[in-house]
């Protein structure tokens, strides 16, 4: 995976409901929601960790095979990224 | 010894006492501004009008989506699509004269609503019909808020966010105990069927069906106590002629002192009367004397230089290219220096496919409008003609950077991103026309565009959808407007300028 250390942008709002994370995002209008697994990962995007590091408490969390859980990491990742919502953290 | 019974008011009865707080407003949605100004709350609200003027808007907090306690409950906030304003819009932004009885409703102005319709609204079965549609139609979008419809002979009732709102005519309102906010619309007196064209774009001539002197015996005598009166000139948007406009500051006046008498012809010396000349002169061809009132007409009242005064707007409307053409020419001829006619002229020889006359027409607007004007859009419409597309997103991005809310740039700028494979910046600009109100299948196309080539698979099929349902309304649309002009007839009495005016504002 070539990604970044990813995290929110900071002009999101969002929150925990239930299992999911409920995700608005004013500058396009819209709300996302993250089902459990989505969710998970979404809490782990501090800007420091890296995907692999990110696959890798997944695959504990949930008690995936770490294949799967890099692909779907990866896969979720690319999405934030086609959304815009996601931003690589320049602070050190 | 008799008790007898008196109205319980200290407020002045419109019509026998003078009403101490009167407002003119151009458009109806400055109603709404007097009374937040004013500070009224839980009011009774008697809505003099040909339009009901409520519809919902999109003036929820999505903060409120974040605070949900399960999933459950966000399913059910959620079921209400129509009400978040997830773009954060200023409320005040989403107000119109539209639907500016909503907030009024739902902030506590209003209290219990009263919309009294024309009187030919209520003369046959199918005009009542028609208005319990238009009323079933606000019901259906939103059938948590708004509570079932009765129908009696008197008139309509039903429960809007949870308040009454009451639809008769003058003569069947009830007594009243309390002052009501009195909301007076000039386009009730000219409006004859519920859901029709405004008034300046209809078939024929509009006339009133009740003249400002009938209109005010009516008021008096249905006794309405009133501290505060609002009421609304109408003329943008087409709904009250130009030539009529000068109903409202007879209304005002004799609202203001009963003891006046009232004619309903335009007072000498006012703008109203300069233009009625005018009109007269344009149709003897007299263009000198036509040019003298239009200058007296602007002197005395800047509000008539607008795009309403000329019938070129209607004609264009109807396809009559020609003719539009003819009259904003003569339009030109009488007022040089004012660049409206310079736009519509424009507009309709780029229609015509003469392309150098149409750029040199909106240069000359360009430069003679004090403001933003909507020859900067067609401006970047001719250079895209030239294949300059720098030059063309300059002109659009200039534009919208003068008029936020100019959609048709915004519009211009998707289709341009769309022609230069650039998704995200289509996403975008196709984003903003939707929040501004364009719902027309050519924006939804680039919006599934951009979605697909952005891989939002879920946006992409939502926008392919909706792209595909106005496509069939807009070719149903215009099927329509097709045999409606085939089908209308030309009376002998119809002159050019006798059409009602036809102004739009988002055309200036």
């Amino acid at each position: 995976m070539h990604l970044g250390r990813l995290a929110p942008k900071r002009t999101l709002q969002w929150s925990e409901v239930g299992s999911e994370v409920v995700v608005l995002d004013r500058t396009m209008g819209e709300l996302l929601r993250l089902n459990a697994v989505a969710g998970f990962i979404w809490k782990q995007l501090d800007g420091h960790r890296s995907a692999e590091e990110v696959a890798t408490v997944l695959s504990r969390h949930f008690y995936v095979d770490r294949r799967t859980a890099e692909r779907d990491v990866e896969q979720f990742l690319r999405q934030l990224t086609d959304l815009q919502i996601v931003e690589e953290d320049s602070e050190p | 010894m008799l008790i007898t019974h008196e109205l319980i008011t200290w407020a002045p009865r419109a019509g026998h006492a003078p009403i101490p707080d009167i407002h003119l407003v151009e458009d109806h949605d400055g109603a709404y501004d007097v009374w937040k100004a004013a500070g009224v709350r839980d009011r009774i609200l008697v809505h003099v009008d040909g339009h009901l003027d409520f519809y919902w808007m999109a003036d929820r907090d999505p903060e409120e989506l974040l605070a949900a306690r399960s999933s459950e409950e966000l399913n059910q906030l959620l079921a209400q699509v129509t009400a978040w304003n997830l773009d954060g819009v200023p409320l005040r932004d989403l107000v119109h004269m539209g639907n500016f009885l909503y907030p009024a409703i739902a902030e506590g102005i209003v209290r219990t609503a009263y919309w009294v319709i024309p009187d030919p609204f209520w003369a046959s079965a199918v005009q009542r019909e028609a208005v319990r549609r238009e009323l079933e139609a606000v019901v259906r979008l939103r059938p948590s808020n708004a509570g079932p419809m009765e129908v009696s002979d008197g008139g309509i009732s039903l429960t809007v966010l949870g308040r009454p709102v009451t639809v008769c005519t003058l003569e069947n309102l009830p007594c009243f105990r309390e002052a009501v906010l009195l909301d007076i619309d000039v386009d009730y007196l000219l409006t004859w069927k519920p859901g029709g064209p405004p008034a300046y774009f209809g078939q024929n001539p509009t006339t009133p069906w009740l003249w400002p002197t009938v209109f005010l015996a009516c008021l008096k005598a249905a006794e309405l106590p009133t501290d505060l009166a609002t009421i609304a000139y109408s003329v943008n948007g087409g709904y009250t002629p130009l030539r009529y406009k000068y109903f409202g500051d007879l209304l005002a006046a004799a609202l203001a002192d009963p003891s006046r008498a009232v004619a309903n012809e335009p007072p000498p010396g006012t703008a109203a009367q300069a233009y009625a000349g005018f009109l007269v002169a344009v149709e003897r061809g007299e263009m000198r004397t036509a040019q003298e009132r239009w200058r007296t007409m602007v002197a005395l009242d800047p509000s008539y230089q607008t795009p309403y005064a000329t019938w070129g707007c209607r004609e264009e409307r109807a396809r009559r290219w020609r003719s539009a053409l003819r009259m904003y020419d003569q339009m030109i001829q009488v007022d040089p220096d004012w660049h409206f006619p310079h736009v519509a002229r424009g507009r309709l020889l780029w229609r015509l496919r003469q392309w150098a006359e149409a750029e040199d027409s909106f240069q000359k607007a360009a430069y003679l409008s004090p403001g933003p004007t909507t020859a900067t859009h067609w401006l970047g419409r001719c250079a895209l003609r030239r294949g300059e597309w720098q030059r063309a997103r300059e002109e659009w991005t200039k534009a919208v950077a003068e008029n936020p809310k100019d959609v048709m740039s915004w519009s211009a700028l998707a289709r341009l991103a769309t022609k230069q494979g650039a998704p995200s910046q289509a996403l975008v600009y196709g984003r903003r026309c939707v929040q501004l109100g364009m719902d027309g299948p050519a924006i939804h196309w680039h919006l599934a565009w951009a979605a697909w080539r952005l891989g939002r698979r879920r946006l992409f099929r939502r926008e392919l959808g909706l792209w595909g349902r106005q496509l069939l309304r807009a070719l149903w649309a215009r099927g329509m407007q097709g045999w409606r002009l085939r089908t209308s007839r030309r009376t002998e009495a119809y002159a050019p300028w006798e059409a009602g005016p036809q102004a739009d504002a988002s055309v200036v």
